[in-house]
Formats: structure tokens, C-alpha cells, sequence
């Protein structure tokens, strides 16, 4: 299977510091992929790269099996969606949104306006073709912007955090409509975010970056559910965390000792832990009961309820376990729920215990 | 507070004043009907301006002063771009030494330049006036092409031209289709600015002339000397009026806040 695009070790070195630490990815034609990271993670380095704007100090891009590290953006037949959408202030939509197709020699009156036409219908602004950029609203201007790099069908889309400028609602709205366009059409993208939730909804698999590294690159649900390492667990929604080595419980099932002598029951899908072995658990709070009567769990710990706050669809408790370890728990305000003071049960299945590096 | 505020304004006031009196004075003295110039004039004539246009010596010395600043405004705006597309691209130690060096004409005192551009040019007398004219200008114009480019320059999102070239266009299409548009307010600052400076400019020329240069400013100089006429105040006063339009015409168009 040949992927569409494909990074072999690629390096970025500046002055002081690595920027991108020996990334290899495959994207396959059509599919979405994050790179998502805190910022100086390096992800929007890897773009630029894949852009042909900056050179890597070592490594090879090819595009569909073809060498391309040497060649320059404007031969490499891609696109990109900048984060200040990049809008041409002095051409009109109509101009901004052909100017791909221009540079590659179509000259024709006709055609360029009919297939300005569909694209600015396809991203709904139909009849703005001769406004100007600044007279539209930020999410309209980066609906130009996505106009103006589908309508060269590029070999890929590059995503240099495209939403971060627009406020929260049409954030949303727009994540889905980027993805649903780039499905219907059949575009291969590489879309860069800090934002967790955008890649989680947007992309077929998310790589998680951390100091020029990828750390793990999966789809979303795995991502969530069985992070590799901590720092994935800990970067990916809300985590419980808690460093211990791994034992074999009598019953042959996989154990965590914690450092002051807790024994956790952990899930033994994770199969490569071996007896001695350094490793943390991960328990996301959504997958914990807490209640003032005694649970029937694999895990059940006494423990007292320190905060609780109302976040709108849960309620976050903050507890200290008896063992004085902290946990977060989220509960549904829906169901019944634990009275706040006096003596609680924090109780959880070994299978949302999950072991990580 | 409301006090200082009336001070303030009452201040800025004379500040404008003391500026364009000297202005209105002499717009004032051209439409005297004696003579001799006196303030404030007797009686009202257009007859000095009908005596301006009709002058063949001063219609011959707007036109050359119009063609020395019209090209050598070109050639400065062509350089002046080029430099400042360089330290724009390439900032730095060197660049910033170099910068220096391009905007110092305008710290350098003008005799002082002129003087310079004396000794130069005495040794290249192949040379004719008009071009010797026209390179002492280029030089003195473009530390105000660069500053109001590089002006223009600072503020252009880098993006813009990424944009481009990852769009599939050129570096040579993506600089005439969008960095030159997108700066073309500082270049038409720069060069209005450029324009005044040459076009009034005096003493360089005066050190470097011959019988063929004699130039708009110089001939003024000249008439004065021999005679002092409300016709000196008639082709100070059409002098006054085309700066004014051109500034005007720059504050609408561009804004004069991007020149600093």
C-alpha cells in the first residue's frame, strides 16, 4: 500500500534545538490526520515542511512514492489553510479563490467562474465573488480560505490551526464542515491543532506530538481509551494517574503496586507489562463510581470528598482516598448522587484501570 | 482639566500660526497690484499669474525640475524597493549596518552632500548635468522610500506570500501579484514624498549646476535676486498649491501616519 504522502526520519534542526525529532508518518489518500500537540511541539514545523517552506536538516518527504524534499512549494501541488486565513487584502473572492488555479495555467474566463462558482457554493457564499476579504466576517474568511485550496484538489491539505481565530460556536460548526467536505471530495489532509476535541472529532487518526516527537498515532477512540504513554493519557481529556510497578495478583490477574502499598487491579489488555516493571495507571473520572454504600467493584477505596464543582452535563468531585491518594471523579448530575459530607466509595472496574508507559 | 484643555488648543493654534503665516503672506503679496512686493497688498490682479505662465525661462525650468524629480523618483522607488525587500527578508546585524548607511542622507546636513556630490561628479565629467542631477537626487530620496516601504513591509502579514508560493505561484509571480500590490501604499508614499523633496530642492544644485540646470528652485533664487515682484510670489504660491494637493492627495489616499 503506498501512502499518499509519507515522512521518512524527518529532522528540523534549529540553531539551539530540534525542533522535529525523527518523524516518520504515512497518510493515506483521503485520510485525516492530526498532529496535535502544545505549542513548540513542533507539529506546525512538520507542516511547513510538508509545505516545502521550511527544508528539513535530515529525512525525505515523497509525495504519492515521489522524492519531493528538494522540490518547492509552488511545484508541489498542495494547499494550506492558514491560521490568520492568508486572504490576498488586495483581490476580490473571485480572484483570491482562482488564484491556484491561475498559477496552474488555467486561463480560460469560463471555466475559472464556473468552478468559482461551485466552490464558493459548496462552502456556502455564494455571490460574494466580488467583495473584498476584509469585508467579510472571520469565519467567512476562512471559508474562502478552504475554498481557495479545494479548488486546486491538491495531493494534500495542510491545516495550520484553521479554527483557532474564530470563537467557540462556529469553531464547532466549521470543524465538521471541514471534515465533511474533505470526505465527500476525497482529500488527503494533515490538519494541525492544539485543540484536543477539534482533532478528536475531525481526524480518521490523531498524532500526538511532544518535543519533535511523535508519541502516538492512533484514531481517536484508541487515543482515548488506551493511551500509549502518560504523557498521551494526561494530554488527552482528564486523567488519574499513578505511578507504581506491576505485579501478578493471586488470581493471575495484572496488579499495580502503588508506592504506599495500594494495590490496584488493572486491565490486562494492555499485554506487553511484565512482573517488576516500572509503569503508571490511568483512570479517566467518568469511569468511576462514587457512592456512600459499599461497592461491589473490582477497585473500591474509602475516601472523602474534599470539592465538587457543576460544570453544566457533569459534576466534577475532587476526593481524597484514605489512602491519601487524590482522585477526580465525573458524575452525571442526573443520577443519584453521593451525599458531600461524611465517608464515600470511589469504586472502578479493572478494565478502566489501564496501564501506561 | 477643562482648563489645560483651552490652554492646549489655544497653543496648537499658534503653532499653526507660526507655520503657515509665512504661507498665507505670500499667497497674499501675488495678487498685489504694485509693483514691489508689500503686505498687505494693494488692490487685487491675476496679472503676475498670467505673467507666470506666460515666462518661457520659468516654464522651461518647471519642466526640467519635473523631469529631473519624475525620474530620478522612479529609479529611487525601484532601488529603494529592492533594499528594503532585502532587510525585510534578511534581518540582521549586517542588515541593520547597511540600513544605517541607506538612511543617513537624511541626518547628513545638505551642504555637506552637496559638497561631496561636488567632488564626486568632477570626476566623472562625462557625465551630463541632468544625469549628475538625477543620481544626487536617487540618493537623497531614498532613505524616505525606504523608511515609508520598510514601513509598509513591517506590517505585511508573512503569510501572505507563503500563501502564495504554496498555491503553486512563483517567487517572481509572488512578489509583482502580491507582496508589490499589498505594499503599493508605501511605495506611492515613499514616492510622493521623494518628489517634494526633490522637486524643492536647492542647494545641492546650486554646487553642481551648469547653464543647462537650471532648475525651478534655482530659477526662483535667481528672479529674486534681480527683482523682488509679486511675480516671486505667484510662482512661490503655484509651488505652494501643487505641494499642497500632492499632500493632500497622500493623506487621503494612504494616510501620512504610515510614513513614521
Amino acid at each position: 500500500m503506498q501512502y499518499q504522502v509519507e515522512l521518512c526520519e524527518i529532522v528540523k534542526d534549529y540553531k539551539s534545538f530540534r525542533a522535529v525529532d525523527h518523524i516518520s508518518l504515512g497518510v493515506q489518500k483521503g485520510e485525516i490526520i492530526s498532529l496535535l500537540g502544545a505549542s513548540g511541539c513542533g507539529k506546525t514545523t512538520t507542516l511547513r515542511m510538508i509545505a516545502g517552506l521550511i527544508p528539513p536538516t535530515e529525512g525525505s518527504i515523497k509525495f504519492e512514492g515521489i522524492d519531493v524534499t528538494n522540490v518547492p512549494p509552488y511545484k508541489r501541488d498542495v494547499a494550506m489553510v492558514f491560521q490568520n486565513y492568508a486572504l490576498f487584502p488586495h483581490m476580490t473572492v473571485f480572484e483570491n479563490v482562482v488564484y491556484g488555479l491561475r498559477n496552474r495555467k488555467i486561463r480560460d474566463k469560463a471555466v475559472l467562474r464556473e468552478k468559482a462558482e461551485e466552490m464558493l457554493s459548496i462552502v456556502q457564499l455564494e455571490g460574494s465573488e466580488s467583495k473584498y476579504p476584509r469585508q467579510l466576517s472571520g469565519g467567512q474568511q476562512q471559508r474562502v480560505s478552504l475554498a481557495r485550496a479545494l479548488i486546486v484538489n491538491p495531493k494534500i491539505m495542510l491545516f495550520d490551526e484553521p479554527l483557532s481565530n474564530l470563537d467557540a460556536k462556529l469553531r464547532v460548526q466549521t470543524r465538521t464542515e471541514i471534515r465533511n467536505l474533505l470526505k465527500q471530495m476525497n482529500i488527503t489532509a494533515l490538519y494541525v491543532t492544539h485543540d484536543q476535541e477539534e482533532a478528536l472529532s475531525i481526524s480518521d487518526q490523531i498524532a500526538v506530538m511532544n518535543r519533535g516527537r511523535i508519541e502516538q498515532l492512533s484514531k481517536p477512540t484508541e487515543l482515548y481509551n488506551h493511551p500509549k504513554t502518560k504523557f498521551v493519557a494526561d494530554f488527552i481529556g482528564q486523567a488519574n494517574l499513578f505511578d507504581g510497578v506491576v505485579e501478578q495478583a493471586p488470581d493471575d490477574e495484572l496488579c499495580l503496586a502503588l508506592e504506599n502499598g495500594v494495590h490496584l487491579h488493572c486491565s490486562s489488555a494492555s499485554e506487553t507489562a511484565a512482573n517488576g516493571e516500572k509503569k503508571s495507571v490511568l483512570i479517566r473520572p467518568e469511569s468511576i463510581t462514587v457512592s456512600n454504600q459499599m461497592l461491589q467493584t473490582d477497585n473500591v477505596f474509602p475516601a472523602r470528598i474534599v470539592e465538587s464543582s457543576f460544570l453544566g452535563s457533569v459534576i466534577r468531585y475532587k476526593m481524597m482516598l484514605d489512602n491519601g491518594l487524590p482522585i477526580k471523579a465525573e458524575l452525571r448530575p442526573g443520577n443519584a448522587l453521593p451525599s458531600e459530607s461524611g465517608q464515600v466509595y470511589v469504586g472502578f472496574d479493572r478494565e478502566y484501570a489501564i496501564l501506561v508507559d | 482639566m477643562k482648563r489645560f484643555k483651552i490652554l492646549g488648543n489655544i497653543f496648537s493654534v499658534l503653532i499653526f500660526v507660526f507655520l503657515l503665516a509665512p504661507l498665507v503672506v505670500v499667497i497674499c503679496t501675488s495678487f498685489g497690484e504694485s509693483r514691489f512686493v508689500t503686505f498687505p497688498p494693494q488692490g487685487f490682479t491675476l496679472k503676475w499669474y498670467a505673467e507666470a505662465f506666460g515666462n518661457v525661462d520659468f516654464m522651461k525650468s518647471i519642466l526640467l525640475s519635473l523631469r529631473i524629480s519624475i525620474v530620478s523618483v522612479i529609479l529611487a522607488c525601484v532601488m529603494g524597493v529592492m533594499v528594503s525587500m532585502y532587510f525585510w527578508k534578511k534581518p540582521g546585524r549586517v542588515s541593520e549596518v547597511f540600513e544605517t548607511v541607506f538612511l543617513s542622507p537624511i541626518v547628513v546636513p545638505t551642504v555637506i552632500s552637496a559638497l561631496a556630490f561636488l567632488q564626486y561628479f568632477s570626476l566623472y565629467s562625462a557625465l551630463s548635468g541632468f544625469w549628475k542631477l538625477v543620481l544626487a537626487y536617487i540618493t537623497i530620496e531614498m532613505p524616505y522610500v525606504i523608511r515609508s516601504v520598510t514601513a509598509s513591509l513591517s506590517s505585511l502579514d508573512a503569510s501572505f506570500e507563503e500563501a502564495s508560493l504554496v498555491m503553486g505561484a512563483s517567487p517572481f509571480k509572488t512578489m509583482y501579484r502580491v507582496t508589490l500590490p499589498c505594499i503599493k501604499g508605501g511605495i506611492a508614499a515613499g514616492a510622493i514624498f521623494a518628489f517634494v523633496v526633490a522637486f524643492d530642492e536647492a542647494v545641492i544644485v546650486m554646487f553642481i549646476r551648469n547653464a543647462r540646470t537650471v532648475t525651478y528652485p534655482l530659477r526662483l533664487y535667481s528672479y529674486i535676486m534681480e527683482s523682488f515682484t509679486p511675480l516671486i510670489s505667484a510662482l512661490a504660491s503655484i509651488f505652494i498649491i501643487i505641494s499642497a494637493i500632492l499632500i493632500i492627495v497622500l493623506e487621503k489616499k494612504i494616510g501620512l501616519e504610515k510614513m513614521y
